[in-house]
């Protein structure tokens, strides 16, 4: 067991077990293992050291596979109803040097208006993504557009949920353009955001309340 | 003396996927399912060599086969999703193994009962094996896991999958990405370190 073998012959070995030596090596291969020791040594230890493993294979996970299927299917089913998902051609899902650079331009524009009584509201989350096709493919990058009205306090709680994003990157441009509007005096309004992303959306994000 | 590892990712297969893909891609949900048909078996056997108990097994390969749903657009090969899922499948093993490392393996029995129950190869549950043969049996494993333990992941995957859960050395190489011959050197690599560290224990 302890005789030293040369590692090239011992690779052989391996795969002459393994079978994958041609008919004339592993003949040759045979041919010397009968007449060295230990080479013969060599070859039982793996091939004992092969047999061990191999019957660790019985030892299988037991599983109810139906209810695991189940369950797997529960979980696709709910994240393909919880997520909308949007398609892009191919030439868009392409991360380019360049787009992968890109920063999240934030264009925001600030309307100032008068505030109608009317549209006050305490709650963020009916307001702020009111637009029905908040996301738009134009020239190699998504731009979103969301709009809000105007929300008298800013002791909102509600949760901003935008349907688009790839990375806590977006999350934190979304949350900090929140900060900034709550910021405004309550007679500006932040009517439009346009966000150039350089991946498209893949799945949807919350955006945790203010 | 020489046995050919079954090949799981076979061109038949791959023009299957292919096709399950695209229908999935375009809203068939039953499409995705079928593919779910055809790897959970696999994905569950070697995510469990992989963590060494059956919970944690089943934990991962949830996660992975809807990460799989999720990223399925980005997928270029349509053909290549079942190496693609068993990378997932592995990548998430070893993570969960890293941050994790359950030290204790829950037995099948205890874990979720035998009864009525069969194993990833359609064969029913049993455990049959004598006290003695037991003890041996789990020292032996012991010494086993603590070795492999000790490897690189790709010597202790390629192992793994080619000598216990009996993988083609082709497939193995595609979910490695990495060359046949990479997965034959780390294959012999992992047994050199076996038969040194185990020794005489071999012998018996």
């Amino acid at each position: 067991m302890n005789r030293q073998i040369d590692e090239k012959d011992e690779y052989l070995l391996n795969r002459l077990l393994d079978g994958d030596l041609d008919p004339e090596e592993a003949e040759a291969l045979r041919e010397r293992i009968r007449h060295e020791p230990v080479l013969l040594e060599t070859f039982e230890s793996l091939a004992r050291l092969n047999k061990r493993l191999a019957s660790r294979r019985a030892d299988e996970p037991a599983i109810n596979w139906p209810r695991f299927h189940d369950s797997v299917m529960r979980v696709i089913e709910t994240e393909s109803t919880a997520r909308r998902t949007i398609r892009f051609p191919r030439w868009l899902r392409i991360g380019t040097p360049l787009t992968a650079a890109a920063a999240i331009i934030l264009l925001i524009t600030v309307y100032q208006i008068k505030t109608p009584e009317s549209s006050t509201t305490k709650d963020l989350t009916d307001k702020t993504v009111a637009l029905t096709s908040p996301l738009v493919e134009e020239a190699g990058k998504i731009i979103v557009r969301y709009h809000r009205e105007y929300a008298e306090k800013a002791d909102n709680t509600g949760t901003i949920r935008v349907s688009f994003g790839r990375s806590t990157e977006v999350a934190a441009t979304v949350r900090k353009h929140e900060e900034d509007y709550l910021a405004r005096p309550p007679s500006w309004q932040v009517l439009n955001v346009e966000i150039s992303l350089p991946m498209p959306p893949t799945e949807t994000m919350e955006v945790p309340p203010l | 003396m020489t046995r050919s590892n079954r090949p799981l990712f076979t061109d038949d297969a791959g023009r299957r996927d292919s096709k399950l893909v695209e229908s999935a891609l375009a809203g068939d949900q039953k499409a995705f399912e079928r593919l779910v048909e055809a790897y959970e078996r696999p994905a569950v056997a070697t995510a469990y060599r992989l963590l060494g108990n059956t919970h944690d097994a089943m934990e991962v390969v949830q996660e992975a086969l809807l990460r799989a749903y999720r990223s399925l657009d980005r997928l270029k090969e349509p053909s290549r999703f079942g190496p693609w899922l068993m990378r997932i499948v592995s990548n998430l093993s070893l993570n969960a193994r890293r941050s994790r490392r359950s030290g204790t393996t829950v037995t099948l029995d205890e874990q979720l009962g035998t009864e009525g129950m069969v194993t990833s190869n359609g064969r029913p549950v049993t455990t049959s094996v004598g006290p003695s043969q037991q003890i041996e049996g789990r020292e032996l494993q012991e010494a086993i896991d603590t070795i492999l333990d000790s490897m690189p992941e790709k010597q202790r995957l390629s192992l793994v999958l080619f000598a216990i859960e009996g993988w083609a050395q082709k497939d193995i190489a595609d979910v490695l990405e990495c060359s046949v011959e990479n997965v034959k050197w780390n294959v012999f690599q992992a047994r050199k370190k076996l038969r040194e560290q185990l020794g005489d224990i071999l012998l018996d």
